[in-house]
């Protein structure tokens, strides 16, 4: 009978585990605030990317909940226009590259990539502290944009009123740039790492699907984000000294910009969902006590998103000006791009069919994706259809579909792994009853705020708009008393998550029985992430056969 | 070489020889910029200059002699390169099909004009023969 | 995808005063995963690079004879000089990691000083480039004043595409300047031998990158039509 990875002993066996307390851990292996700036250990650049990507949230979040208040009604409820301008494009900016982009790959992905794999660490330690520093440094410059101003361009930054705007462009943009390379050295790392440190016995095929995802999110990291950078900095230099190519007065074309500015952003979507993907699939294994049916199709099904992602970005171009012709070429591209979620979701289902289910937490958020991410799915793929797309484009439609696969899916991706992986992480469990009342508490409020906007649209109700006519006026206030609610449920998790630090039960090595090679080394693991090198003798999720 | 290294040594004359290659090359890619091949000028030039660039990245990067991975990683990137350049080339060529406005380039001069072009109003520009002829162009801002 | 097992000494002491990170399990393990490393850099830079010669494309596309007439200020003898300056001293890069590969110091820092020549060199024929163009208003976008080429439409386009092409090359070349420097000051303090000479590899890895793209600069800049 498969046994799975093991290390020197088999998975919840008779070996000794070296809690937190007692045994030396990562945690408490040097101290003082310069073991922490100037570590090399993946663990704690984890931990410290992980507070980092909080804070965005937090920011993020409370631009969200401002622009919502003031939509309660038509008129000006507490700023101008310009300023309700400046808070959806600090709103989008600061989540998606402060928060969604690195969040579950450099917070998550830093910390369980390496123990998961079964090695020591990633393979270029001081890049991954670099990718840390120039977060910081891009951060900062963000802030520095905020309080200089804001930016009201959209997070798009479409031109030509973004080389005009006299609005603090030009920090936002290079905060942009510097973020960028922070994600294109986690994807570097990420890459050398599976194929390089990879242990005996671990061939790709026997590696968990959080590892695939990972490694398939770094691929899109290196081929998309540099065509950002380079977008961006046509940008500036297109305001710095008016050359020209995005201005048609000037013989230039504002739609260039766009394709270099989507080439990115599309596959960019994918960098956010493919690491919550790869969550779901542990989640999934592991609170079915099952294996991942069709573990080589999940497998392969994201490299193949990470490969097709690359072909749709003028999905996004259909209303631009963009040719008719290219516009049908990119709808049917799109149509193409559904079928590797698919693939997953069909899998995931199958799994969950005749598994030993455990509601733990992490597994709701696991059931709440597979709800929300397939309606976030499903109603991207009415978005490319061409002609559904000439009316929806620029609505509410697209806002709501747009949350409901980014933070439907993402988001709650990464709450789930982060409460799967905290006892891990922390060496203590978070409180079980109210963590999932939270859970509960942010599904209503999810859909409330959310689905909501999809009628909405569907009536057509403009996006990125500060005022509307009196008729959407009920589903805006719905939508904003959902957006109290989801603040409410992040509030109360944030103050049991700090609690469990130093009141949560003592977590063990393997408090949910699975099997992936992080369980198999104490909580929190060592600064050496295992006290003997794994061998692995078999798949990642061969649980015993239950039937 | 000790330790259990197993990195060639690649023999100097293969440097030497590689680089006169290229010498001659840049030689090739200056004198054939002298003839108008039409519309194949293009072609002629971009396949002197990768040639040179195959050189280089097989002999001087070592990829020759390198893991396979390294290659494909290489030339994998201009595979994403050709799509970025076929998809936006396909929507700037066939722009004015159905709405022939779409494909004029703007004519007039706003009255606060670039520098250099003091109310001059050059003729409409021709366009690349790869077009076939029809005038195609970007459209004004209209978003 | 390749099984990583490398089964080498895992202590081994490669070089004077080198040992090979704790993660890896040989300085052979190390060297051919920075390379790898270092090749996924690259195409990065390459996706970088892709945008500039995509905007040339579609401008050059849709403005074929203003491109061809104004190409033709640009002087043919320094570009193809240049060429052939970054041409040598990608061959002397190269020359300078096989030195290092075979434990001749002396060797491997001439070449990297004969390399940082040909880079300034390279930068100096620029200079006198650029302030050629300054001088007569051939810039780009707003700044643009030449009174030449006034029978096309919009001659700063190229000029904007000139100078934002090889100027973003141009800033590799000081970026590489001040890596191969860094380099020969190892080199000339004996931390490169046969058994590690890991970064002087990645760094001519770089350099042939910057040769390479001015390979394709350098004909689409200067020898159009």
């Amino acid at each position: 009978m498969n046994k799975g990875p093991t290390s020197s002993a088999a998975p919840g066996s008779a070996e000794p585990v070296v809690h937190g307390q007692g045994g030396l851990s990562y945690l408490n292996a040097s101290h003082g605030i310069k073991s922490w700036i100037f570590t090399l250990d993946h663990k704690r650049i984890g931990v410290m990317y992980l507070v980092f990507v909080l804070f965005a949230f937090m920011m993020g979040g409370t631009f969200a909940l401002l622009l919502r208040l003031e939509l309660l009604t038509p008129g000006r409820d507490l700023v101008d226009a310009d300023t309700y301008n400046k808070f959806f494009t600090l709103h989008g900016a600061i989540m998606v590259f402060l928060f969604i982009i690195p969040s579950i790959p450099a917070a998550l992905g830093n910390f369980i990539l390496p123990i998961q794999l079964g090695a020591a660490d990633v393979a270029f330690p001081r890049l991954n502290l670099a990718s840390l520093y120039i977060y910081a440094v891009g951060a900062i410059f963000a802030l520095y944009a905020m309080i200089s101003g804001g930016v009201d361009t959209g997070w798009t930054f479409y031109t030509p009123y973004s080389t005009s705007t006299s609005t603090a462009v030009v920090p936002m943009v290079m905060a942009a740039f510097i973020l960028g390379f922070s994600s294109i050295f986690t994807g570097i790392n990420f890459i050398a790492t599976i194929h390089k440190l990879r242990p005996a016995g671990m061939t790709m095929f026997r590696m968990p699907l959080f590892l695939w995802a990972l490694y398939a999110t770094s691929i899109i990291q290196i081929l998309a984000t540099p065509v950002l950078a380079i977008t961006l900095l046509l940008l500036g230099v297109e305001r710095w000294l008016g050359v020209g190519i995005f201005d048609p007065a000037m013989g230039g074309d504002p739609i260039l910009f766009q394709h270099f500015f989507w080439f990115y952003s599309h596959p960019a979507v994918y960098i956010m969902i493919l690491p919550g993907m790869g969550i779901i699939s542990e989640l999934i294994a592991a609170f079915s006590h099952k294996t991942i049916f069709g573990y080589r199709a999940v497998a392969l099904s994201s490299i193949a998103l990470a490969l097709l992602g690359f072909l749709v970005w003028g999905h996004h171009l259909f209303v631009s000006g963009q040719s008719e012709f290219a516009s049908t070429v990119f709808s049917f591209l799109t149509f193409t791009v559904a079928i590797p979620s698919a693939i997953k979701v069909f899998n995931w289902l199958a799994t969950l069919y005749r598994g030993s289910i455990m509601l733990a937490t992490p597994m709701l958020y696991a059931l709440a994706f597979l709800f929300l991410f397939t309606i976030g799915g499903l109603t991207g793929v009415f978005l490319g259809a061409l002609s559904v797309n000439i009316h929806l484009t620029d609505t509410y439609f697209v806002v709501a579909h747009f949350h409901y696969v980014m933070m439907g899916g993402t988001v709650i991706a990464f709450v789930g792994g982060l409460h799967y992986w905290w006892p891990k992480m922390t060496g203590r469990m978070y409180p079980e009853p109210i963590a999932k009342v939270v859970c509960a508490i942010i599904f209503v409020g999810f859909n409330l705020t959310f689905f909501t906007q999809f009628i909405m649209g569907a009536k057509g109700m403009p996006r990125r708009y500060y005022s509307y006519l009196p008729e959407y006026q009920p589903w805006h206030v719905m939508s904003t008393v959902g957006s109290w609610i989801i603040g409410l449920g992040f509030l109360i998790m944030l103050v049991y998550l700090l609690w469990s630090l130093r009141r949560g039960p003592i977590a063990p090595a393997n408090p949910w029985g699975a099997l992936t090679l992080e369980w198999q080394t104490s909580s929190p693991p060592p600064l050496e992430n295992f006290k003997h090198t794994p061998v692995v003798s078999g798949g990642p999720y061969d649980f015993p056969d239950e039937t | 070489m000790s330790n259990g290294t197993t990195h060639h040594v690649l023999p100097l004359r293969m440097y030497i020889g590689v680089w006169l290659t290229l010498m001659l090359l840049t030689a090739v890619t200056v004198w054939v910029s002298f003839f108008d091949f039409g519309s194949f000028n293009m072609i002629v030039a971009m396949s002197v200059a990768t040639l040179k660039a195959t050189l280089v990245a097989l002999f001087f990067m070592h990829l020759f002699f390198d893991d396979r991975f390294n290659l494909l990683a290489f030339l994998g990137a201009f595979v994403f390169v050709g799509l970025f350049f076929t998809f936006t080339f396909i929507d700037e060529m066939t722009r004015g099909q159905y709405d022939p406005i779409e494909a004029n380039f703007v004519k007039e001069m706003p009255p606060s004009s670039t520098a250099g072009q003091q109310g001059k109003k050059p003729p409409v520009e021709g366009h690349s023969s790869e077009a076939g002829g029809k005038p195609h162009a970007p459209a004004a801002a209209g978003h | 995808m390749s099984n990583s097992v490398h089964t080498a000494d895992p202590h081994a002491v490669a070089g004077p005063g080198h040992h090979h990170a704790h993660h890896f399990q040989s300085a052979e393990h190390e060297f051919q995963t920075c390379k790898l490393g270092m090749w996924i850099f690259l195409v990065q830079e390459i996706l970088f690079f892709s945008g500039l010669f995509l905007a040339y494309g579609i401008f050059r596309w849709m403005h074929p004879e203003m491109f061809f007439g104004a190409h033709k200020t640009l002087d043919v003898t320094l570009g193809a000089t240049n060429t052939v300056i970054l041409i040598f001293s990608s061959l002397t890069m190269a020359l300078a990691v096989r030195a290092a590969q075979l434990n001749q110091r002396g060797q491997s820092a001439v070449l990297l000083v004969i390399t940082l020549l040909c880079a300034f060199g390279f930068l100096v024929i620029k200079y006198f480039e650029y302030s050629h163009k300054f001088h007569l208003g051939m810039l780009p976008g707003r700044l643009y004043f030449y009174d030449g080429l006034t029978q096309f439409r919009d001659p700063h386009i190229f000029f904007g595409v000139y100078f934002i092409m090889t100027g973003l090359h141009g800033i590799h070349v000081i970026g590489g300047i001040v890596v191969i420097g860094w380099i020969l000051r190892r080199t000339l303090r004996g931390e490169f031998s046969s058994e590690y000479y890991t970064p002087v590899e990645m760094t001519g890895l770089y350099w042939h990158l910057v040769d390479l793209i001015w390979i394709y600069l350098f004909p689409l800049l200067y020898l159009v039509g």
